[in-house]
């Protein structure tokens, strides 16, 4: 409780405070008045304010003109001075002297003032809000309780920042693959807060491998991995090493983690642009056995470092994936991969500059190939590519042939031959395929059946119809039909992204009512214009386990208008 | 079975190594797959005879954490954008162990997602 001995306001009392006399303020102020009043009528001029910039040639006009206009600025100037509205400012406002402005005006923001209601002191903000008209006398303004509880809240914007926020971390979870529902595991929560902690923390202690892993996921996609986080991930006995973004790391990182674990078996960098020749010296002497190698963007090791790390290592590899190495690993680092690599069961080659028809054909001597991943530019002749499916086929598990605009129906021949056991096709960017061409891989295709299926991009229109004849060879229109025929019951993953040549008929006798497909967790149908409302229900009918339906694209997302033929792109 | 239904109760006792007891609800409980094979009535384990399990490897602090994160998933279960619980720290490495060690019902979920990428 304060102790008031007499009234005064709480801007006196703080200025009271500060050794500056509020009284003394009002008299000058109120001398400042009187003088001006005296001033007025008879020099005009010299009452207009600083601000107010008159024209000299607008003084030297008709005088009883000039009087008028100045009038009229002191009298705006005024209202805008003291907060009053048009009706309050008579003539003779100034004359009167009672309104006192420090009454007036309210106080700037930062100033402190006392609540017209509950008379607690605040301080006053840009967002304080005035009471009510007419419940107190003279106006003033709330505090933050007392305008809440009178005036109601005010949906602030902060409120829309938050949901907004919020909806972008529930799209950002499903793009991860994250359903928003229910509450996270408690293992997700905490690998979560010690990825936002990671500063603070010495040492994981003894986490399990795909506690790690996840661990290096995340702070990988917040690029939080540098030379002082690494070092917790390292540990002498560990198997893996995965590091999903490198691109903080120096050369002396590299080889450290070389030196604390060289008896890794499987290395993951991402990134490694900085995994150099002298690091790849070093590592290829310090480790023991690898069976797993993924490298990502590691542009400078030249391909005498390559050569001797296959002849050194090549034989305990199983598994190589490589991507991004730009100028190096030329034919005849190829050469000696294959000559020594003689175990390997995984392969991966993406976006190397020398891979092209030669070095196609020599992937064709390994024998105990179960998955191959290529990607590869349009200048490849689909005979290379045939002729290796024909070397190890029987033995495939995974096939991929990304970007290959130069692959035909031949392709799909050599498939169905060759590669009974294959269970993830991924023929992505294939564009001189026509769709329908599919029909011959699938219908009767003696393979029990696809999980994974990527025909992405298969956009060429169909020419069946031009080159009238064998359905053998040209396909039919009913390849997607075929395809569910075949692999619907086992099918995990279907990716038709923008294979345009899709008919609505197709779709709906594939998800026709009656066909259950009970594995069909995830299917990609952006840019597939036949796609409608209705083939979405279908879908969602015959997929029970259905997590993801993609349909990008969603201005051609309505129903469109049937002819007895059904709606065809173009 | 008379007796087996008697074994069945509503709810069970947690032990942490420091010897503070936490009674939480069966159904909680058993969000974590360890605990609830060692309670379920038909393991015959002491634990799912007594209705009460010592958890040797977790202390007091972080026991009652678990507990709390129990009530938390069971209150979201069914709610879409649940938020996410809030724990110090400090304790978030011990909490991590202690969740793999009793894993969760949900976590495998996760991993096979981001293994799939």
């Amino acid at each position: 409780m304060r102790y008031v001995d007499r009234e005064q306001s709480a801007l006196t009392d703080f200025l009271a405070q500060h050794n500056i006399s509020a009284r003394q303020i009002r008299l000058d102020y109120e001398a400042r008045q009187r003088a001006a009043q005296e001033q007025l009528p008879t020099d005009p001029v010299a009452a207009t304010s600083p601000g107010q910039e008159v024209g000299q040639d607008q003084l030297q006009n008709s005088r009883a003109g000039s009087r008028r206009s100045l009038g009229k600025r002191s009298k705006k100037f005024k209202r805008r001075r003291f907060g009053l509205s048009p009706e309050d400012t008579g003539d003779d406002d100034l004359a009167q002297g009672h309104r006192s402005p420090i009454k007036q005006a309210r106080p700037m923001p930062g100033q402190i003032d006392n609540c017209v209601e509950c008379g607690v002191r605040f301080t006053v903000t840009p967002y304080s809000r005035a009471a009510p008209e007419g419940s107190h006398e003279g106006g003033g303004l709330l505090c933050a309780k007392c305008a809440r509880n009178i005036l109601g809240r005010k949906k602030s914007t902060d409120q829309h920042t938050v949901n907004r926020e919020k909806r972008r971390q529930i799209q950002s979870n499903l793009l991860d693959g994250q359903s928003s529902r229910g509450a996270k595991s408690l293992l997700q929560l905490c690998i979560e807060k010690v990825a936002k902690h990671i500063d603070q923390i010495d040492d994981f202690g003894d986490q399990p491998p795909q506690v790690l892993d996840k661990l290096s996921r995340i702070l990988s996609k917040s690029r939080a991995i540098d030379s002082t986080t690494i070092q917790l991930f390292l540990k002498p006995d560990l198997d893996a090493v995965s590091i999903y973004d490198c691109g903080k790391l120096e050369v002396d990182d590299y080889k450290r983690i070389f030196a604390i674990a060289p008896a890794i078996g499987s290395l993951t960098l991402l990134n490694a642009s900085q995994f150099q020749n002298d690091v790849m010296d070093y590592f290829t002497q310090r480790i023991k056995s690898l069976r797993k190698l993924h490298l990502h963007s590691a542009n400078l090791i030249d391909d005498n470092r390559w050569q001797s790390f296959f002849v050194r290592h090549g034989y305990s590899l199983e598994s190589l994936r490589l991507e991004f190495l730009d100028e190096f690993f030329t034919l005849d680092t190829i050469k000696v991969m294959v000559k020594h690599c003689s175990r390997l069961k995984s392969l991966r080659l993406e976006h190397l500059n020398h891979f092209k028809d030669d070095a196609v054909q020599e992937l064709a001597k390994f024998t105990k190939l179960e998955h191959l991943t290529v990607r590869l530019g349009a200048d490849v002749d689909p005979q290379t590519l045939i002729m290796l499916i024909e070397a190890f086929g029987w033995n495939l598990r995974t096939l991929a042939i990304k970007d290959c605009a130069s692959l035909d129906r031949s392709i799909l021949t050599a498939i169905r031959t060759n590669c009974p056991r294959i269970t993830r096709l991924n023929l992505s960017g294939a564009e001189s395929l026509p769709f329908s061409a599919f029909s011959i891989l699938f219908n009767g295709w003696k393979n029990p059946g696809l999980t994974k299926l990527d025909l992405s991009s298969v956009r060429t229109l169909d020419l069946g119809e031009q080159s009238d004849g064998d359905a053998e060879f040209t396909g039919t229109h009913d390849a997607l039909t075929a395809l569910m025929a075949h692999s619907g019951k086992r099918l995990e993953k279907l990716d038709l992204h923008s294979s345009r040549p899709i008919s609505h008929e197709d779709l709906c006798s594939a998800f026709t009512e009656g066909n259950t497909y009970s594995y069909l967790k995830n299917i990609d149908l952006s840019f597939v214009q036949a796609v409608d409302d209705f083939v979405v229900g279908s879908i969602v009918r015959c997929c029970p386990k259905l997590e993801f339906l993609t349909v990008s694209f969603p201005t051609l997302f309505q129903r469109p208008t049937l002819n007895s033929k059904g709606w065809k792109p173009n | 079975m008379a007796d087996e239904a008697q074994n069945v109760s509503e709810y069970v006792t947690l032990i942490s190594n420091d010897g503070y007891k936490f009674v939480v609800k069966r159904s909680a409980a058993c969000v974590s797959g360890a605990l609830r094979r060692m309670l379920d009535p038909k393991s015959n384990f002491s634990e799912a005879i007594e209705n009460k399990a010592t958890l040797e490897n977790l202390n007091g602090v972080v026991l009652e954490k678990v507990c709390e994160y129990f009530y938390f998933h069971e209150k979201h279960k069914d709610s879409k954008d649940a938020p996410d619980m809030d724990f110090p720290p400090e304790l978030c490495l011990e909490l991590l162990m202690a969740a793999d060690y009793l894993n969760s019902k949900l976590l495998q979920a996760p991993f096979k997602s981001m293994y799939s990428i």
